[in-house]
């Protein structure tokens, strides 16, 4: 259902093949009561109850579909939070794959400070991440959810930034909304550009690209954030981190957000 | 566990859930009214019964909403019947059955079931999808969310106790009509291959899937959901279940190849 490309059809279409012929295994452990899914949700078996709660949901077609009723309304049930919440709603959970403690935090700054100072360690230009990262940015941009916004005049320094991102978008052939900015937008900003356009990029415009990609790969793999060369800041009064980090970004993706708002 | 259940459910902050919960699904509908009191009242029913089942094994609030979304869909049941679906139908997956549900049976807006299903802000699942979905539903079957007339009997039938069984009647067919459709783009269709028995018999045992990888590419390639929702909904990093998918998909891709079930241009 997913698919718009034959390769996703086929996917589909094998993916059906295969669940048709493994079903109805025999599942592991006692049936999940209403307990066992809220915690799957709640991110809160362990390792062993996990995996026999999603044997039974992988194999018990009437679970699976209570299953599918609860994760439809869950958002609803999360953002109707007007008031303090019964229990610790505030506290991060931590993913059952995470361990306990910050041995992966330290393992990763401990990487990312290696990229940083490796002697003789290039960091790729643009063009070369977005060939590197091109798959990341695939499915980034596949999960982009569909925006109506109406398209809306903006300064020459926010249409350029637009219209990198709408080239970062067309390196995978894809036109998506980017972090609440409709696709609209996104493509009379391009329009704009194109008609004004030097022999060289503008700065917005370079930055633009660099803020897809970057979002896309702090989506998937923030680690790799630090292996690309960021471009100058269009704004002559934005600082760079040092290393660059995804809360960068994402203050960047709301710098811009901002400046969209009607 | 000693938990103050009549003070959860009645607070503020219940009440706007459980109403919100039932709009939802009904929208805004007497419905909608009538559900909410449904489900108050079948939760204090028995000096709250139900919400005494509570172990802490999750979070109080989680559990509720899981005893919520069920006498939701309890009340639908009740009110609009437990029919079946054409078997069409129950081999798309949920998405197809929740929407033939929604519209068809329920005769809600085709709007409002297509903003369901793609979920806020579209986060779970593609909303052109789903309108092609609605419109192959409603081209199959005309009657489908008129609001007068008879629905055809033979479209359908009341479901009888066992009727759940998942049997392996209609297996081949099926098969056959997705290896055609596999080979639509990519070479010519060797049938008889598939049509022996032998063949499904031997696919049955060289394809290993893990049931994590049945479950995600259950929710991905039949129901569409999209990976980020996947993932949030199990709590795997962003991008496993994409890579348990693939992984899945190149192993199936590879079994049928070994048997030259895919024509090399599938391959």
């Amino acid at each position: 259902m997913t698919s718009n490309t034959s390769g996703q059809r086929q996917d589909e279409y094998l993916s059906r093949i295969a669940l048709a012929l493994t079903q109805a295994q025999p599942a592991q452990g006692s049936e999940p009561d209403d307990e066992d899914l809220a915690a799957l949700l709640d991110n809160m078996l362990d390792a062993t109850r996990r995996k026999e709660v999603i044997s039974h949901l992988a194999n018990n077609p009437a679970l699976y579909q209570r299953w599918q009723q609860l994760l439809a309304n869950h958002d609803l049930w999360i953002s109707n939070n007007t008031v303090t919440s019964i229990a610790s709603a505030g506290t991060k959970r931590r993913r059952w794959w995470q361990p306990a403690g910050g041995v992966t935090a330290a393992a990763a700054a401990l990487f990312a400070g290696w990229l940083v100072i490796k002697p003789g360690h290039d960091l790729l230009t643009l063009d070369q991440a977005y060939q590197q990262f091109s798959p990341q940015l695939t499915r980034y941009l596949d999960d982009q959810p569909y925006m109506r916004a109406l398209p809306i005049a903006v300064d020459s320094e926010v249409t350029d930034i637009l219209a990198g991102i709408y080239q970062g978008q067309q390196t995978r052939n894809m036109t998506t909304s980017f972090a609440g900015i409709g696709r609209a937008q996104l493509v009379l900003a391009s329009e704009e550009y194109q008609q004004r356009a030097g022999s060289s990029p503008t700065l917005g415009f370079e930055w633009g690209r660099w803020l897809l990609l970057s979002h896309a790969i702090c989506s998937a793999d923030p680690d790799s954030l630090t292996l690309i060369a960021p471009p100058t800041p269009p704004n002559a009064e934005t600082a760079l981190p040092e290393p660059l980090n995804c809360a960068f970004v994402d203050t960047q993706v709301s710098a811009l957000q901002q400046l969209l708002k009607q | 566990m000693t938990i103050d259940w009549p003070a959860i459910v009645f607070s503020e902050q219940t009440q706007g859930r459980i109403r919100a919960l039932c709009e939802r699904r009904f929208g805004h509908t007497a419905d909608a009214e009538v559900a909410s009191d449904y489900v108050l009242e079948h939760l204090s029913s028995g000096d709250w019964a139900q919400c005494r089942k509570f172990t802490g094994k999750s979070r109080p609030e989680t559990f509720l909403y899981t005893l919520c979304s069920n006498l939701v869909e309890e009340y639908a049941r009740k009110k609009f019947g437990r029919i079946r679906p054409p078997s069409w139908l129950q081999q798309l997956g949920d998405t197809w059955l929740t929407l033939w549900k929604f519209i068809c049976l329920e005769r809600q807006p085709v709007p409002v079931a297509i903003d369901r299903l793609a979920g806020e802000d579209d986060a779970l699942r593609d909303r052109h999808a789903l309108t092609d979905m609605v419109k192959t539903i409603k081209a199959r079957l005309p009657w489908c969310g008129q609001q007068s007339g008879e629905i055809p009997l033979e479209e359908y039938h009341q479901d009888t106790p066992g009727d759940d069984d998942n049997s392996d009647d209609g297996l081949e067919p099926l098969l056959l009509l997705l290896h055609q459709l596999v080979l639509e783009q990519t070479g010519e269709p060797s049938l008889s291959a598939w049509q022996n028995p032998d063949t499904l018999q031997a696919l049955r045992g060289a394809i290993t899937l893990s049931d994590e990888q049945r479950l995600i590419l259950r929710m991905a390639y039949v129901d569409g959901l999209k990976f980020s929702a996947i993932a949030r909904s199990l709590n795997l990093p962003t991008h496993q279940p994409a890579r348990l998918a693939q992984r899945a998909v190149a192993h199936i891709r590879e079994v049928l190849a070994s048997r030259q079930l895919l024509p090399e241009g599938g391959e």
